[in-house]
């Protein structure tokens, strides 16, 4: 048996003191397709991105070939043998196939880049993961499967010894999986240790040889492929049942359909989604990153502009016109706060009184209401700032979540999808949140709720829908017995209700 | 009326008109001031004109001959004039003739692609009227590889580059420096006892800016007083502000000298708004057909005329004769003269005419 | 309470290098026997400033969207000859001047589009538009200066009130006036700091960004257009090349005033002040006749000055 190419032992990190990896650890052998699971937010990638040399590590070793790694930068990291392949690939679209392998390392002869010899180079590494086209085509002109053919070619100019692969088939057909599948075979064959980070189960007994699972940032353990099940990897990622209680909802009228969405689409990332949402529901959506739950309630909307499909609010087909949408009062809390969701640069009054204008200006605006609007809020929800004039910027995390939720809290909106609403947020702040959503609902406004931490699916939604490769794969009711299992069945299952 | 239609339509229509570009000419014949605009390609020439410039060069076909002209700017009277003095000029002589010029006066960059394009056009002649001497050696240097022949009009390159170059270019022109000394003269004639001055100066680092100061200071240097002396760039509203400054600076002001008619007429409306159209008097240079009107009106004393039309006449001439196997003139003094009210008149009628002679006949 | 303290006074900092500048040239020309510290020139300066303060308005409020207008200079060139022409052929004055005023709408409106719904960058887009429409400045009139129009034109610029103050000191007044209470105190106003502080998060609640971006490149299209007509009737003489460069100016004198080159942020209020800070160095350096080099120069390391001490200032809010 061949040796350890990869040791990491007791690796911890933290962002802004809150810690999302203790002690993990991760060993790969020479030639071994090592899976690397987890569900969202378990530390897979923080963990690659230590060994990429993109984060710091604030604890613990790394032994790479033998010998122990030093902190490095991402490029001494790929000069000593390990590259990573991310979804979204490190390519420069306008540069051809040969340039983009030979970036930064280019061939000179009497100062000028020799072309002739990278292009007779680039064929050799091309044909070794079977990429047949011309090097001198622009990367920008082929299609995904072989643009990561052009990643694994120039890993391999690289002298890889250690390649990791992230989700390498979310994007492309089956028909390419099976080609990256050989060609992952054949760099096997070649002592070359592969880490493969995947959702799809069907996936990893075909291609893995161990797998190591990841829960909260802790490494939970490491079994052999071919000892293991489905349900027994099923159980290591959700962990231990973690105690909460399903408030009961008296507010959910079933009777009272608000939104209803019919045979959605939007591209390939929304693909005939349809779902009721009713009066006073909390409808929670699950699913994988990717999944296309975003992308749907964003289509729904209009805020992207949708292929096909009709959506009814309160029994009338609604329109494509974002704005008018809003002021119906469908309105959308983005993961992305800083992004989507506030100015930072404004004050906290400023932001609440954004969407609320009309309110506070005939005609001219009344900096006084805006004020004292702000104020209340501040006092209502316990948003912690020095001012209602402070930047919002200058507020945590949770505290901005809670500043947008007063945005649409003063519009008076009737639903509100939360877009992983507790994302980045600590736990105290998290069971303010929730009863922010009580409240709402006790008002008769209905929640769709978009979030990767099971526990809070389970703990507030009445009913989850499901979603994986764009579709709604399965709504479950949540009646008090369904389980974390229940739910990461129908996400890792290939397919779906709806195929 | 109907005028008033067509600028409602040119209104409607801007924004169509701007995606489509903006062409070189458009034979604007809508009448400016005088002159018209530059003039279409296709117009016509005066027999006048054809005879009179036939007489002097060798008699030959010049057909098969192509002059390139770069001009300094098309966005001035007296350089439309050079312009269209060229340009007939050559259609009267059976040349074929390209137009171009910098956007504005100090567009050096846009002249230097202007001749680099004619020499790759293969043109057989180049007539110049630089924007900036040093930033067109590498140019000129091209041409005399190229061995195209260059002749340089109104604005003389200055001898550095001539130097560099290793090669006298022809030119004819006004003398600026004599030009400059004529108001000199003017300004030590009126005011022998000396008088507080005020200088507007063009565009930095240009020969005739040089030609025109120094021409000045050297015969009124050492009556006058100079009390401000500013570079406002050939450009209208810089010399207003220039000389409001200047004007509050010394409200004993009593003349102003301007190098060019543009900045002249900025300097006199901030005299006007000043009310002190007794006591500060304008000396000008230049002669454009609004400069002319000015000393009509008595808002200058006097402009110092130059011979734009004469210009281009002769570079065309010279030209001939370099394709026909002559020599060219080294040098020609196209002279200048100091219009003032007695004698104005008369030069905006001779100005008129002139423009006539050149302009389309169709 | 030390916060709130601190930000009132970085407010006030661009009145304080006002004053200082006035007081150094007051203090260098009276040493040197000139007249700087009087009404007249202060209201020359404001006057002189004027032109580019009214233009400053519309590259204000473009660069808080988060743009850019570069067509300006042009605008006012065109719009020179454009009114000249008009009136060499008869036209009323007031209709004049409203037909300018369209084509700079006109002009606006094409930016704006293109930016918005066309999704061309704004620097692009404008750099053509500056390009175009100085050709457009040509072409009307064969490249040929106009004059000889009626001068009653002239009233536009050369009112005096009581006889000292100018008519385009009343200009600046009335239009800041008008354009900062928007900006504060309307929808619209708000809407567009919005957009530009976060054009995402705008769009999510409910503005149409399209549309607002489209109204502040027709608002500086307007502005512009009316400081050509303030610039003829100054010059009295239309010049195709006239207002070159002039968006340089403006841009400068909304970043002198703090307006964030990113969008977002700055009061207008300011700009004001940063067009007659510029105005007031030309005006004060020409009045101690100082070689035009130097002006130059000048001019540049106050603008550095001003953008660097408004990033110091922002630091220390972090």
């Amino acid at each position: 048996m061949a040796g350890n190419i990869l040791e990491m032992k007791d690796i911890s990190k933290s962002f802004f003191g809150v810690p999302v990896l203790q002690g993990a650890q991760l060993t790969v052998k020479k030639g071994e397709v090592h899976i690397l699971l987890g569900e969202n937010g378990a530390g897979k990638s923080t963990l690659i991105k230590i060994l990429s040399g993109a984060y710091a590590r604030e604890g613990g070793t790394i032994f790479f070939d033998g010998r122990e790694l030093p902190p490095m930068t991402p490029g001494e990291v790929i000069k000593a043998g390990v590259s990573v392949i991310y979804q979204e690939f490190n390519l420069v679209p306008e540069m051809s196939v040969y340039e983009n392998i030979f970036m930064g390392k280019e061939y000179t002869r009497r100062g000028a880049v020799d072309h002739k010899r990278e292009i007779a180079e680039a064929k050799q590494y091309m044909d070794r993961v079977g990429l047949d086209v011309d090097p001198r085509t622009l990367v920008s002109q082929l299609s995904v499967a072989k643009k990561q053919l052009v990643e694994i070619a120039k890993a391999i100019s690289n002298d890889v010894k250690l390649l990791v692969l992230d989700e390498p088939t979310a994007a492309i057909t089956d028909k390419e999986t099976e080609m990256l599948f050989r060609i992952i075979r054949e760099l096997q064959k070649q002592e070359i240790g592969i880490i493969y980070i995947s959702h799809r189960m069907s996936e990893l007994f075909e291609i893995g040889d161990v797998c190591t699972v990841m829960r909260d940032g802790e490494y939970v353990g490491t079994v052999k492929i071919k000892d293991t099940t489905e349900e027994q990897l099923t159980e290591m990622m959700v962990g231990r049942k973690v105690s909460f209680e399903k408030k009961d909802n008296p507010y959910f009228d079933r009777n009272q359909v608000v939104l209803s969405v019919e045979k959605l689409n939007y591209k390939n990332l929304v693909r005939d989604v349809s779902f009721e949402l009713h009066q006073g529901e909390i409808l929670g959506f699950a699913g994988l990153v990717g999944a296309g739950r975003t992308e749907t309630a964003k289509t729904l909307m209009g805020y992207l502009k949708k292929d096909s499909g009709t959506v009814r609010y309160k029994g009338r087909e609604l329109g494509t016109d974002l704005s008018k949408n809003i002021q119906q009062g469908i309105v959308y809390l983005s993961e992305d706060r800083k992004d989507e969701g506030l100015i930072l640069m404004h004050s906290v009054a400023e932001n609440i009184a954004l969407p609320n204008l009309d309110k506070l200006c005939r005609p001219f605006l009344s900096k006084r209401k805006q004020r004292e609007t702000a104020r209340k809020y501040i006092k209502d929800l316990k948003i912690k700032t020095f001012s209602e004039l402070s930047e919002a910027k200058s507020l945590s995390g949770g505290n901005q979540q809670k500043v947008v939720i007063a945005k649409w809290l003063y519009a008076d909106a009737d639903v509100y999808i939360f877009d992983e609403p507790t994302r980045g947020i600590d736990v105290g702040a998290r069971d303010e949140i929730y009863n922010i959503m009580y409240e709402l609902i006790r008002k008769k406004a209905s929640i769709i709720m978009i979030s990767s931490d099971l526990v809070e699916v389970l703990k507030m939604s009445d009913r989850v829908a499901v979603m994986g490769e764009g579709r709604v794969k399965a709504i479950l009711e949540n009646d008090g017995n369904l389980t974390q299992q229940d739910i990461l069945k129908v996400e890792l299952a290939e397919g779906g209700s709806a195929q | 009326m109907t005028k008033k239609m067509i600028s409602a339509l040119l209104c409607v229509s801007l924004a169509a008109a701007m995606t489509a570009g903006c062409g070189k000419d458009s034979g604007g014949q809508e009448s400016g001031s005088s002159g018209g605009g530059v003039v279409s390609e296709s117009a016509g020439v005066s027999d006048q004109l054809t005879e009179e410039l036939k007489a002097m060069v060798p008699d030959q076909d010049y057909s098969e001959f192509t002059v390139g002209f770069c001009g300094m700017t098309l966005n001035n009277e007296y350089h439309i004039i050079v312009a269209n003095a060229v340009q007939q000029s050559c259609k009267a002589l059976g040349m074929k003739v390209e137009i171009q010029a910098g956007s504005q006066h100090q567009s050096v960059e846009e002249q230097l692609t202007i001749i680099e394009n004619y020499i790759s056009q293969g043109v057989d002649g180049i007539i110049l009227v630089p924007a900036a001497s040093e930033g067109l050696v590498s140019a000129l240097q091209e041409c005399k590889n190229a061995d195209i022949p260059v002749i340089n009009l109104d604005t003389k390159l200055d001898d550095a580059t001539i130097e560099t170059l290793g090669e006298e270019i022809p030119f004819y022109g006004t003398d600026n420096y004599k030009g400059g000394q004529l108001v000199g003269e003017e300004v030590a004639e009126l005011y022998p006892d000396g008088c507080k001055t005020a200088i507007l100066r063009g565009v930095q680092g240009q020969t005739n800016d040089d030609d025109r100061y120094n021409g000045f200071l050297d015969k009124a240097g050492d009556v006058v007083e100079i009390v401000a002396e500013q570079h406002a760039d050939w450009e209208t509203d810089k010399g207003y502000t220039a000389i409001q400054n200047a004007i509050q600076a010394n409200p004993d002001l009593e003349v102003i000298y301007c190098e060019n008619d543009l900045m002249g007429i900025g300097a006199y409306q901030a005299v006007d708004e000043a009310g002190l159209t007794d006591q500060i008097k304008i000396f000008s240079y230049d002669g454009v057909t609004e400069g002319l009107q000015y000393v009509i009106d008595g808002k200058f004393v006097s402009t110092c005329a130059q011979q734009p039309v004469e210009m281009g006449k002769l570079g065309v001439v010279n030209m001939a004769k370099i394709f026909a196997g002559e020599e060219a003139e080294a040098y020609i003094d196209t002279g200048c003269q100091l219009v003032t009210s007695e004698n104005a008149e008369e030069v905006l009628e001779m100005t008129k005419q002139y423009t006539a002679e050149i302009s389309a006949t169709n | 309470m030390n916060t709130k303290h601190k930000i009132n006074l970085s407010n006030w900092m661009i009145y304080i290098g006002m004053v200082g500048i006035f007081l150094v040239f007051a203090i260098v020309c009276s040493a040197m026997g000139k007249n700087f510290l009087n009404l007249n020139n202060i209201m020359n300066i404001i006057n002189q400033a004027s032109i580019n303060a009214i233009i400053a308005i519309g590259a204000s409020l473009v660069i808080l969207t988060g743009g850019i207008d570069l067509s300006v200079g042009s605008v006012v060139g065109f719009v020179g000859i454009f009114l000249a022409m008009n009136l060499k052929a008869g036209m009323s004055i007031p209709l004049a001047i409203l037909l300018c005023l369209i084509c700079g709408v006109a002009i606006g409106l094409f930016n704006g589009i293109l930016v918005s719904y066309g999704k061309v960058p704004a620097f692009i887009t404008t750099l053509g538009s500056m390009q175009a429409v100085r050709g457009l400045a040509q072409i009307i009139n064969g490249g040929q200066a106009v004059s000889g129009f009626p001068l009653e034109i002239g009233a536009v610029m050369k009112t005096r009130f009581f006889g000292v103050v100018p008519i385009g000191v009343l200009y600046v007044a009335v239009f800041y006036t008008v354009m900062v209470l928007i900006l504060s105190y309307t929808k619209f106003g708000r809407r567009i700091y919005a957009i530009g502080g976060n054009a995402h998060a705008a769009r999510l609640s409910g503005i149409k960004v399209k549309r607002i971006e489209v109204s502040v490149y027709v608002l500086s299209g307007a502005f512009a257009a009316f400081a050509g007509v303030m610039l003829l009737s100054r010059l009295l003489y239309a010049d195709p090349s006239a207002g070159n460069s002039y968006e340089m100016d403006a841009i400068a004198a909304a970043v002198i005033g703090g307006i964030s080159m990113s969008g977002g942020k700055g009061r207008l209020a300011n700009t004001v002040v940063g067009a007659i800070i510029l105005a007031t160095l030309t005006n004060g350096l020409q009045i101690m006749n100082v070689a035009t080099y130097y002006q130059t120069v000048i001019t540049g390391l106050v603008i550095i000055i001003a953008v660097f001490a408004d990033k110091q200032k922002e630091r220390k809010a972090e």
